[in-house]
């Protein structure tokens, strides 16, 4: 019963789910908005649980003085004066001279920033480490990568001889192989998606359940 | 020369990084400016917006955040400078969570500049989450997944909303998209539904997969990255900015110039020093997949 | 012979087909116009409204409308305006009121051309008859047809000297049942229009706008917004008012009827359907039956002794390398599920996997740290690598505090799996699920610490980082095929065929479409996988 009950409520659910999609009818679509409010509702739930994770994991670690326990106080502390401040403020925590919105603008935004900067920097490392003409297909596509990233700035389309032709083959690349590429990726992640869902729903994978 | 491309080779990852930001920060300080032609599918996107009948009512999902504000805010902006200016009205919304404190002082500072009153000429809806439900949402009752504004007022009790109650009501929709959700969701989840005209501005790395949407007809335009805003600054501003604004696309653009001719290069120095020293090193680990 | 059936059949209805038309426009379908001129100040316009017909095909690849004019019918014709088919109506440039005649007596032709392909140009889709604007003394020239019914079956009639608006109010076609369409085409100058509705037949009258635009001809209606608490009834009646005064937004039924000229009340009655009729579902529901069968044929295949080969992938190869190399190191696995919402399938994916991960981890007696970024997915990956170590015979070696939510938002989770790998120093990482921009940077931080890196994502954005910068990447349905792979079921096997079959199906598919559509300028096949506008 206790492996049953999941795979029986899995396949029904799992089923009507895919029935949304070709069953107009408002009087099946009012059933699975409900069911999937409830699925909302159970993960902002989870919250909840995610935010007792943080502290259950990383408190002992910092009464113990373990490894590193300094940034995990510090991530305790973000984490405790965030809440506090987001808590305070209420719905005006986003007007401006609240604290929340000063912790917004002076801590998160510019640390979010520099995460998304960091990506120009690890792109030239992995650029420089990868890009090998090692064989055809590496040599190929290491010429497209680079002429597409001359012909995507103003300073290629001001070559001379080469300004004009360049964006157009970059186009030709991007509307011809790209796309081809990604629809393949695409259709395949697709079927692939769909073989995964029916071996859940029709009980086959079972491997989320821990039964066998 | 040899030895030059060996220690190239194995050169620390912070003389790469050192360069990177030399690379950005010498054309912040000295621009040279380059002219740069419009993307077709920037231009239709620019179209798609001229042809909306002035007095027609669009619908704005800005969902970018700090991390993507470089490529999207400077769109973002020349684009509610184009709206207002052709007096198209603007209901906005936002997916993501950290938009907010981003797009309405942006929206605000703008309307006031175009004399667009509150309520009348646009209205913002707040944050929505539940991602894609909430795009399927929009596109069965947006009162219902709004029910107030950023202000606490019933939506239906907008002027603007009057009459405006699903998606496939407005005249367009118009998506700011850093990622997921995005536009990817809006075309899947309800632009096939409605047959909504839909226009897109995404992150460079975004772009490619958005094309298809684009050949098939399913976005009206796009702008895909930093350069697409900077083309669809010059198309919204072909005279030039009017004082107190900045085009901040076209000036970020002159950065990209050195920054991937730098990538460029150093893949140049790569091949090169992987051709010399191959005679003498073991070729590296398999890459599967 | 299974391969044969699978060419044959998609052959076979092509080439049952009728040749597809030409394009000679007497051969294409008819694209119903009306023409009116209508004042606007001291000019005139003219206004042309349009009917594409539901033999073309509108949604997928989009219509362009040429509309050229001309002095007499036979032409010429020159080009006034090129324009996408959705909005139904096109206003042409003012001209003075003086040249009103002149733009009576001209004849309009619309023609709709799809947008082409690269090196291929547009082809003609649909074309109307010359239709001269219409006056009190000129009538549209359309075939002879029996009496319609339906807006899409009825010429347009001439608009009305007074009385009705000429109002239609169907439901649409699969529609889910709450929504009522209104066409009228009533012409004159009217300031704007006010649309009243009643539940039929003896509701109250209720306003439902006042502010649609002079130009309008048209009103979609959502009876109810939430049919929980408010259900439909199964017929309303509508009334379009033409205002010829601007109305208060809270102005009573009688004051809106009162301000203009009223139709008729017209009824339309809600038509919801039970099942989507279109190709384009039913071809849908057809591939997810057909996967469902083939899973379970193989599956008889395998139970019967029949061995199902599938090729080696060495992604997925190196992740029992790669714990066994951590076992070696006494380091860490790190598994990190991706950054999306549990319900995506590639986060499913990625639990299936984890679970079968798990188990190799503690039969390796190993430790394996998994960083996720929504709590409800860690969760999830807690009960899951319990079950793995449970079914290895090693519940007591399982440490929950390994599996660990970081933090919902994707740099500071970025940031966060970043410090495990510079401080747990793990052996082995495997990212494997939905990606975001954060994928380079876990990944280059994984190089530095010289971990082995195994990556897979159907995410097409972030497989070129993964690619350049991990050991090893699954790519798109790769990542769905490991699970299989790994348990090595039968029953799973059985599935990576069945989809690898429709796959084949899905193939033919597109050649045989695209050689119809290149060859015979047909739309049958593409129109068997378009999901149409609902």
């Amino acid at each position: 019963m206790r492996s049953t009950f999941p795979l029986v409520l899995t396949f029904l659910v799992g089923m009507f789910m895919i029935g949304e999609f070709f069953i107009p009818h408002w009087r099946y679509h009012v059933v699975t908005a409900e069911l999937l409010e409830w699925g909302l509702i159970l993960a902002a739930a989870a919250f909840v649980l995610g935010l007792i994770n943080l502290v259950q994991v990383n408190l002992p670690k910092v009464i113990e003085r373990s490894t590193d326990w300094q940034y995990k106080s510090v991530m305790l502390i973000a984490l405790f004066c965030t809440l506090a401040a987001g808590f305070g403020g209420g719905i005006e925590r986003q007007s401006a001279g609240q604290a929340y919105k000063w912790l917004f603008d002076f801590l998160f935004v510019p640390l979010n920033a520099t995460m998304f900067a960091l990506l120009a920097f690890y792109i030239a490392s992995a650029a420089f480490r990868a890009f090998r003409a090692r064989n055809l297909e590496a040599t190929l596509l290491l010429g497209a990568a680079i002429l597409v990233m001359v012909a995507r700035v103003p300073m290629g389309e001001n070559l001379p001889l080469l300004g004009d032709k360049l964006p157009q083959f970059m186009n030709w690349i991007m509307d011809v192989p790209n796309i081809a590429a990604r629809r393949a990726i695409f259709i395949g992640a697709a079927l692939g998606a769909v073989a995964t869902g029916l071996r859940v729903i029709l009980g086959i994978e079972r491997s989320h359940l821990g039964a066998d | 020369m040899y030895r030059f491309f060996d220690r190239i080779q194995h050169m620390d990852r912070r003389w790469i990084f050192l360069g990177m930001a030399l690379a950005i920060l010498i054309p912040m300080l000295f621009p040279i400016t380059f002219e740069f032609k419009v993307d077709e599918r920037v231009q239709a996107l620019y179209d798609s917006v001229e042809e909306i009948e002035p007095g027609s009512t669009i619908f704005l999902s800005a969902d970018f955040d700090p991390a993507s504000r470089p490529e999207l805010e400077p769109f973002y902006r020349a684009n509610l400078h184009h709206l207002f200016r052709n007096d198209v009205k603007v209901v906005m919304a936002t997916l993501w969570e950290f938009a907010p404190p981003l797009i309405l002082p942006i929206m605000e500072e703008i309307a006031a500049v175009h004399g667009k009153e509150y309520g009348t000429d646009w209205a913002y809806l707040g944050y929505k989450p539940g991602k894609e439900l909430a795009i399927k949402a929009i596109g069965e009752n947006i009162p219902k997944t709004f029910p107030k504004d950023y202000r606490e007022t019933p939506t239906t009790d907008l002027p603007i909303m009057r009459g405006f109650k699903q998606a496939k009501d407005f005249a367009m929709i118009v998506n700011v998209s850093a990622g997921f959700p995005g536009t990817r969701e809006y075309v899947l989840q309800i632009q096939g539904q409605y047959d909504l005209k839909v226009a897109s501005a995404c992150t460079a790395v975004s772009g490619p997969d958005y094309i298809p949407f684009y050949k098939a007809g399913q976005l009206t335009g796009l702008s895909a990255g930093m350069p697409g805003s900077a083309q669809y600054e010059k198309l919204v501003f072909p005279d030039g900015p009017p004082e107190g604004i900045r085009l901040l696309a076209t000036q970020g653009i002159n950065v990209l110039n050195l920054g991937h001719l730098y990538v460029i290069l150093l893949i140049l120095l790569g091949n090169i020093g992987y051709f010399l020293t191959r005679a003498t090193d073991a070729p590296s680990g398999g890459k599967g997949g | 012979m299974r391969r044969l059936l699978v060419l044959l059949v998609p052959l076979a209805l092509l080439f049952a087909l009728p040749a597809s038309a030409s394009q000679e426009p007497a051969d294409v379908p008819e694209v119903k116009i009306r023409v009116t001129v209508e004042p606007r100040g001291p000019a005139v316009v003219p206004v042309i409204h349009w009917k594409i017909p539901a033999t073309i095909d509108v949604g997928h690849a989009g219509l362009y409308l040429r509309i050229d004019r001309a002095a007499a019918a036979d032409g010429p014709y020159d080009q006034v305006a090129n324009i996408v088919s959705t909005p139904g109506r096109w206003e042409g440039p003012q001209v003075p009121a003086e040249q009103r005649a002149e733009l009576e007596s001209a004849w309009f032709r619309v023609r709709a051309f799809d947008t082409g392909a690269p090196g291929v140009a547009p082809t003609m889709r649909g074309a109307s008859v010359g239709h001269s604007v219409s006056g009190p003394a000129k009538v549209a020239t359309a075939p002879e047809e029996a009496p319609a019914t339906t807006p899409e079956e009825a010429d347009y009639v001439p608009p009305a000297q007074s009385g009705s608006s000429g109002l239609f109010v169907t439901a649409p076609r699969d529609g889910d049942g709450l929504n009522l369409n209104l066409e009228w085409n009533r012409g004159g100058d009217p300031k704007g229009w006010a649309v009243v509705r009643r539940a039929s037949p003896d509701g109250e009258w209720k306003v439902l706008t006042v502010g649609l635009p002079a130009g309008t001809r048209e009103f979609s209606d959502k009876v109810t917004s939430d049919p929980r608490t408010d259900p439909p009834a199964d017929a309303y009646d509508y009334r379009v008012v033409a205002l010829d005064r601007v109305v208060l937004e809270d102005a009573d039924v009688p004051t809106i009827l009162a301000a203009g000229a009223a139709s008729a009340a017209v009824t339309g009655t809600l038509d919801p359907s039970w099942i989507r009729t279109q190709f384009g579902p039913l071809m849908l529901l057809l591939i997810i039956v057909a996967v469902g069968l083939l899973m379970w044929w193989f599956t008889s295949l395998a139970r019967s002794g029949e061995e199902i080969y599938i090729r080696r992938i060495p992604g997925i190869d190196a992740i029992e390398e790669g714990i066994g190399r951590a076992t070696e190191m006494g380091k860490p696995v790190l598994y990190v599920p991706g950054i999306d919402e549990l319900q995506d399938i590639q986060t499913i994916a990625s639990m299936l996997i984890l679970g079968q991960v798990g188990k190799m981890v503690a039969e390796y007696q190993s430790d394996i740290i998994v960083s996720c970024c929504i709590p409800i997915v860690r969760e999830v990956a807690d009960e899951v690598v319990r079950a793995g170590f449970f079914q290895a015979g090693h519940p007591d070696a399982y440490r929950p505090q390994n599996t660990r939510f970081i933090s919902s938002e994707q740099f500071a989770f970025c940031a966060g799996t970043n410090g495990i790998i510079y401080r747990e120093k793990p052996a082995t990482n495997i990212y494997l699920g939905r990606f975001f921009a954060e994928s380079l940077i876990l990944a280059e931080t994984g190089f530095v610490n010289k971990s082995i890196q195994i990556a897979g994502t159907a995410e097409a954005t972030q497989l070129p980082f993964f690619i350049a910068a991990c050991d090893y990447t699954l790519i798109g349905e790769e990542l769905f095929a490991v699970s299989a792979y790994l348990s090595k079921d039968p029953r799973l096997i059985s599935s990576l065929k069945a989809s690898d079959w429709i796959k084949v199906f899905c193939v033919v598919a597109i050649i045989l479409g695209t050689l119809e559509n290149t060859l015979l300028d047909g739309g049958f096949i593409q129109s068997l996988f378009t999901i149409a506008a609902g």
